[in-house]
């Protein structure tokens, strides 16, 4: 693990341009190695269509066919699934969340952004604020985090603007099933 | 001297320079490697939690939306905590290049570059944790103060904010809403914190006030005076050797 922040000048110029050197030598070999592969692959495929003449382009035909066929039923099953899964209990509905938000907001605080991630685990929601005083942004974390539909809470920003007003950023866990 | 993020802190660098310079002199110190703790109120912190994996760009972009100057004026560093949390760190560059300045006029090579009161999470970081336990520590300077939260051992909070000196009841006020922001929701001890660390300028009078409130389980006080607590940041920075 590194010891902890640097903030000196950047580390390591000749270091740098060296390792610069040596990876474009590595391309270069690269490049060659692939215009010599694709030639030898060329030179195959072109004897072996000359070997199978009668029936390739027939055959080629129906495989293509084939693959099409399997991608779209891939793409409707897909799509059938994620319909089905769309009422199983561990999805979230967005008005849910809006209805979540628009209870904890105390009056002091207005709502400037909102945004809702469902790639982290939990999913998250990113709620961003102005207040006017220090009380109203725990009252807003305290009324989010007594919600059963919120894992836990994280004041990720808490700053003073040069009007006085406080700009913070909470990002909300969310349950993904509902506490009884 | 006037300690900024956004505009020089240094008055006249060859004044300070020649401060430094007679400073050296008079402790015989020797003209190697000097390592910079930076004024924490000249750098801009964030944290990121659940992105030790994030690539530097994506951080990069985090931070911007919360710098005072554009991206491209920063200096910038993660570092990444344990539990997958991401401590940030900027500093304008024009700001840097000042304090820099001074190293190279009194003819020394730069080690260890960091700012004072983030240079020890790190290894506050690393010590254990019980399940559920909110763990607070205050740097205290006659100026502004640092606090960072550690729930569970895992960074959560690192703010500096300013005050003044003596005010001890504004930092216990900010201290006791660290719960309400920072508990997790399956907490069985609501509104209460495990242990408060003081450190610097005030540590006795502040502890006091926290005691009081008898909602902190632990006070420590390991210094009371700012310079000692200076010296330990710095301690800590050439212990890293070169960076």
């Amino acid at each position: 693990m590194k010891s902890g922040i640097y903030l000196g000048p950047p580390l390591g110029g000749a270091r740098g341009l060296g390792k610069f050197l040596v990876l474009f030598g590595v391309i270069g070999t690269l490049f060659h190695l692939g215009i010599y592969l694709g030639q030898v692959r060329e030179f195959e495929a072109v004897r072996s269509d000359v070997e199978r003449r009668d029936g390739a382009v027939a055959n080629a035909y129906s495989l293509l066919v084939e693959v099409e066929l399997a991608e779209s039923e891939r793409a409707v099953l897909a799509r059938l699934r994620a319909l089905s899964e769309s009422g199983a209990p561990t999805s979230i509905l967005m008005t849910e969340l809006l209805q979540l938000v628009a209870n904890a907001l105390p009056d002091e605080v207005a709502l400037v952004g909102l945004s809702f991630d469902p790639s982290t685990s939990p999913p998250s929601l990113l709620v961003e604020a102005l207040a006017q005083r220090e009380q109203d942004v725990t009252a807003l974390v305290r009324r989010m985090a007594a919600s059963s539909r919120v894992a836990a809470t994280r004041l990720l920003g808490e700053r003073s603007a040069p009007d006085g007003m406080l700009s913070v950023r909470l990002r909300v866990d969310l349950n993904t099933v509902r506490a009884p | 001297m006037k300690v900024s993020a956004t505009t020089p802190n240094i008055q006249s660098v060859s004044d300070l320079a020649q401060i430094v310079e007679a400073v050296l002199d008079a402790v015989g110190a020797r003209r190697e490697r000097l390592a910079l703790a930076l004024p924490d109120l000249a750098i801009t912190t964030a944290v990121f939690p659940s992105r030790g994996r994030a690539p530097e760009r994506e951080l990069k972009k985090e931070l911007a939306s919360i710098l005072p100057y554009a991206l491209v004026e920063a200096r910038c560093d993660f570092w990444r905590g344990r539990h997958d949390e991401v401590l940030a760190a900027a500093i304008r560059e024009m700001v840097a290049l000042q304090y820099e300045q001074i190293v190279e006029a009194v003819e020394c090579r730069l080690a260890w570059v960091d700012a004072v009161s983030l240079s020890r999470i790190p290894s506050w970081s690393t010590r254990p944790a019980r399940k559920g336990e909110l763990d607070v520590c205050l740097q205290l300077y006659s100026g502004h103060y640092c606090l960072t939260v550690f729930r569970e051992g895992e960074l959560v909070d690192a703010r500096t904010k300013l005050r003044t000196a003596g005010d001890a009841e504004l930092v216990c006020r900010e201290v006791l809403r660290v719960p309400a922001l920072h508990d997790s929701a399956d907490s069985d001890a609501q509104d209460s914190i495990d242990s408060v660390s003081l450190f610097g300028a005030d540590a006795a009078c502040v502890a006091a006030a926290l005691e009081d409130s008898s909602r902190v389980r632990a006070i420590r006080i390991e210094t009371d005076d700012e310079d000692r607590h200076l010296e330990s940041s710095i301690e800590t920075l050439l212990a890293r050797g070169s960076p």
